[in-house]
C-alpha cells in the first residue's frame, strides 16, 4: 500500500516524498516516543528540515534553532496524539513552513540589526567569488520580499529539489496550482531583481 | 499552446538535463523573450540552497531532541501520579506500605531491573526513596543512598550498552578529564560547549552530580555538572558485601573506624559504609596513594604484603563526609591468590602484624569481595 513511488516530472534529483513502508513505520514508531525510534526519525529527516529552513531564513544559527523547534513540535504533537499519520517528511516540512513564517512575522515586529551591515568582511574577496556572493545576496533579498507561500514553494522546489508532485503533496495543492504559484513567484523575483535598488526597498 | 508556467517547467527540465540557460531558452522559442531571464533566476534560486547541517550542530540538535523526548516521557508518567503530592507525608507512607504489603514483593522484584525510560522505573525510585525515608538512623540512610547511587551507575551502564537514550542524573567522582570527555565513576561523559558547569574548575578526584542524557554513541551527553557538597552520598567502587547488606537489613549501626573521624577532618564520629575495592597502585606518597586514578588516603591503613607502584591490590575503605576515600586495610593481590595455604615469599615485608591482618580479613569478608 505504501510502496515507494518516484514521481519524476520536473525534479532536480529530488528525494522521495510519497509514503513508503519505512515512512509508515517511522510514523507508527513515533507514537511510542521510544528513544531509538526517535533517533532514527531525526537521522532520517534532520537534513531535509535544516535545508528547508536554511533556505527560507538564509542564516545558519537561526536555521539550527528553528530546525530544533520543528523537531520539538513533532514530539509535542505526538504526545497530544496528533502528529504525522503516514507522511513524516511532509508533516515536518509543512510544520517547518509554519514555524519559519511565524518567526519572520515576529522578527518584523521586533527588528534586529544585522551584524554584517556594520562589520563588513575586512579582506576583499577575489572577483569571481565576490560576484557570486553578491548575486546570492541580491537573490536572498529579493526572495525575502515574496509571500510566505511563494517562499515555501521555491524552498521546496529549489532548496529541497522536489518535483512538482512532491511539492504539491507537501503544500496540499494540485500540481497545476503549484506550477502557477511557482511561476508567479519567479515573476515576482524577476520584478524585484529588476528594480535598480531593490535592496533598499 | 503551452502556458508560460508549462514552458518554464520545460525549461527547468532542460536545465536539469545539463543544458545551459541559453541552450534551454533557445529550445523554447515560443516562450521568448521572458524565459531566458526566468531560467537565470531559477539557477540562482538553486545556487542559494544546498546547505547541510554540520556534524557538530547535528549532534547538538539530536541530543536536544532526544533529551526533550526523555523529558516528555518522564512528564507523561509523572502526570499520571499528579494527585499524590496533595496527600500528607504520613498518609502517603502508610498507603505505600499497605500497597507494598498487599502486592508482596512481586512489583519490587519486577522493577528492580528497570532503567530510566522504563515503565516501572518510577516505582523503583519511589521504593528506594521509601527505604531511605523509613530508615531512622542517619548512618543507614547514608549507606542506602550510597548503594542507590551505585544502582544509578549500573542503570547507566545498561543504557549505554543497549544504546538507549534517556534522561539521567548520577553522582560520582571525576577520574579523568580529556578533550571534553570525562570519566565519572567509570561512566564516560561528553561535555559539550552548551553544558552548564560550576564557576570553579572541577578537578580530577572531585565528587560531582551529572545531569544529562545517555546517547546511543555510548556516552552520557552532559547538560549540567554540579559539585557535590561534603557528605553527599557517593557510589562505592564495588558493590556492597553480603555482610553490609545484612547490616542494612537489620538496621544495625556499623562500627566506626578509629581513624575515620580524624581523616575526615571532623572530631565527631561520622556514619560511614565500608567498601572493598580492587585496583592498581599508580603513585605512592607518604599518606596518599593514587589507585585507579583516585587519590586514596592510606595514613592509617593496615598494609599487608609488599606493595609497589604498578602492583595490583585489594583494599577496604570508606568515603569521609568530604568525599575523600580513606583506606583502612590494603593487601597485595598476590597475597590473596595464595589463600590455599602457601606462604607468599614477600609476606615478610608486610607493614602490619599478622594478628591485625587476620582480624581485618575476617571482618571484611574477603571471600565475598573476591567473588564480586
Amino acid at each position: 500500500m505504501y510502496e515507494y513511488i518516484r514521481l519524476s516530472s520536473g525534479g532536480w534529483g529530488a528525494a522521495p516524498l510519497m509514503p513508503t513502508r519505512e515512512e509508515q513505520q517511522f510514523a507508527n514508531d513515533l507514537r511510542t516516543l521510544d528513544a531509538r525510534a526517535l533517533a532514527a526519525v531525526y537521522d532520517q529527516y534532520s537534513d531535509a528540515v535544516y535545508k528547508y529552513v536554511r533556505y527560507r531564513l538564509g542564516d545558519d544559527g537561526l536555521a539550527e534553532d528553528v530546525a530544533s523547534e520543528v523537531f520539538v513540535s513533532l514530539l509535542e504533537s505526538v504526545r497530544r496524539g496528533a502528529g504525522p499519520q503516514t507522511n513524516v517528511r511532509g508533516w515536518l516540512l509543512s510544520t517547518a513552513g509554519h514555524i519559519v513564517t511565524d518567526h519572520i512575522r515576529r522578527s518584523y515586529r521586533r527588528p534586529t540589526e544585522s551584524l554584517d551591515d556594520e562589520h563588513p568582511d575586512p579582506a576583499p574577496l577575489p572577483g569571481e567569488e565576490f560576484e557570486s556572493r553578491e548575486r546570492t545576496r541580491r537573490f536572498r533579498t529579493a526572495y525575502s520580499r515574496l509571500t510566505a507561500e511563494q517562499q515555501h514553494v521555491l524552498a521546496l522546489r529549489f532548496g529541497e529539489g522536489y518535483s512538482l508532485e512532491e511539492t504539491a503533496a507537501v503544500i496540499n495543492k494540485n500540481v497545476n496550482a503549484v506550477k502557477a504559484l511557482q511561476f508567479r513567484a519567479m515573476q515576482a523575483l524577476q520584478r524585484v531583481l529588476g528594480e535598480p535598488d531593490h535592496e533598499d526597498a | 499552446m503551452k502556458t508560460p508556467d508549462d514552458a518554464f517547467e520545460d525549461g527547468l527540465r532542460l536545465l536539469a538535463e545539463g543544458k545551459t540557460v541559453a541552450e534551454a531558452a533557445a529550445a523554447l522559442p515560443y516562450a521568448q523573450p521572458e524565459i531566458e531571464d526566468l531560467l537565470s533566476i531559477a539557477n540562482e534560486a538553486r545556487a542559494a540552497g544546498g546547505y547541510r547541517l554540520s556534524e557538530e550542530a547535528s549532534r547538538k540538535l539530536r541530543a536536544k531532541f532526544l533529551h526533550r523526548a526523555a523529558e516528555l516521557r518522564e512528564t507523561s508518567r509523572a502526570g499520571r501520579h499528579r494527585i499524590l503530592p496533595a496527600f500528607p507525608r504520613v498518609a502517603i507512607t502508610l498507603g505505600l506500605v499497605v500497597a507494598f504489603a498487599l502486592m508482596s514483593t512481586g512489583l519490587v522484584r519486577a522493577s528492580s531491573g528497570a532503567v530510566p525510560g522504563d515503565q516501572l522505573y518510577g516505582f523503583k525510585r519511589s521504593w528506594e526513596g521509601l527505604r531511605i525515608f523509613l530508615s531512622r538512623q542517619p548512618s543507614v540512610q547514608y549507606m542506602l543512598a550510597s548503594e542507590f547511587e551505585q544502582e544509578r551507575l549500573d542503570e547507566i551502564d545498561e543504557l549505554l550498552i543497549k544504546r538507549r537514550s534517556a534522561a539521567i542524573k548520577f553522582s560520582g567522582v571525576v577520574s579523568l578529564k580529556q578533550d571534553g570527555t570525562w570519566a565519572v565513576s567509570g561512566i564516560p561523559v561528553h561535555i559539550p560547549s552548551t553544558a552548564v558547569l560550576p564557576g570553579s574548575a572541577i578537578l580530577v578526584g572531585q565528587p560531582v552530580l551529572v545531569t544529562g542524557i545517555t546517547s546511543p554513541e555510548g556516552a552520557v551527553e552532559a547538560q549540567r555538572i554540579d559539585l557535590l557538597l561534603p557528605g553527599a552520598a557517593l557510589p562505592p567502587l564495588a558493590p556492597s558485601t553480603e555482610e553490609q547488606q545484612h547490616e542494612l537489613d537489620e538496621g544495625s549501626e556499623p562500627a566506626l573506624p578509629s581513624s575515620g573521624a580524624d581523616l575526615g577532618g571532623n572530631d565527631q564520629p561520622q556514619p560511614y559504609i565500608t567498601y572493598q575495592f580492587t585496583g592498581v597502585v599508580e603513585r605512592m606518597g607518604a599518606s596518599v596513594w593514587q589507585i585507579n586514578r583516585q587519590e586514596v588516603s592510606v595514613g592509617n591503613a593496615t598494609i599487608i604484603g609488599a606493595i609497589k607502584v604498578g602492583g595490583e591490590i585489594r583494599f577496604e575503605g570508606y568515603y569521609s563526609p568530604n568525599g575523600t576515600l580513606i583506606a583502612t586495610w590494603i593487601e597485595a593481590a598476590s597475597n590473596l591468590r595464595h589463600d590455599d595455604g602457601r606462604e607468599d615469599p614477600q609476606q615478610g615485608d608486610s607493614s602490619g602484624s599478622d594478628d591485625d591482618a587476620e582480624s581485618h580479613i575476617d571482618g571484611a569478608s574477603v571471600d565475598s569481595a573476591s567473588s564480586d
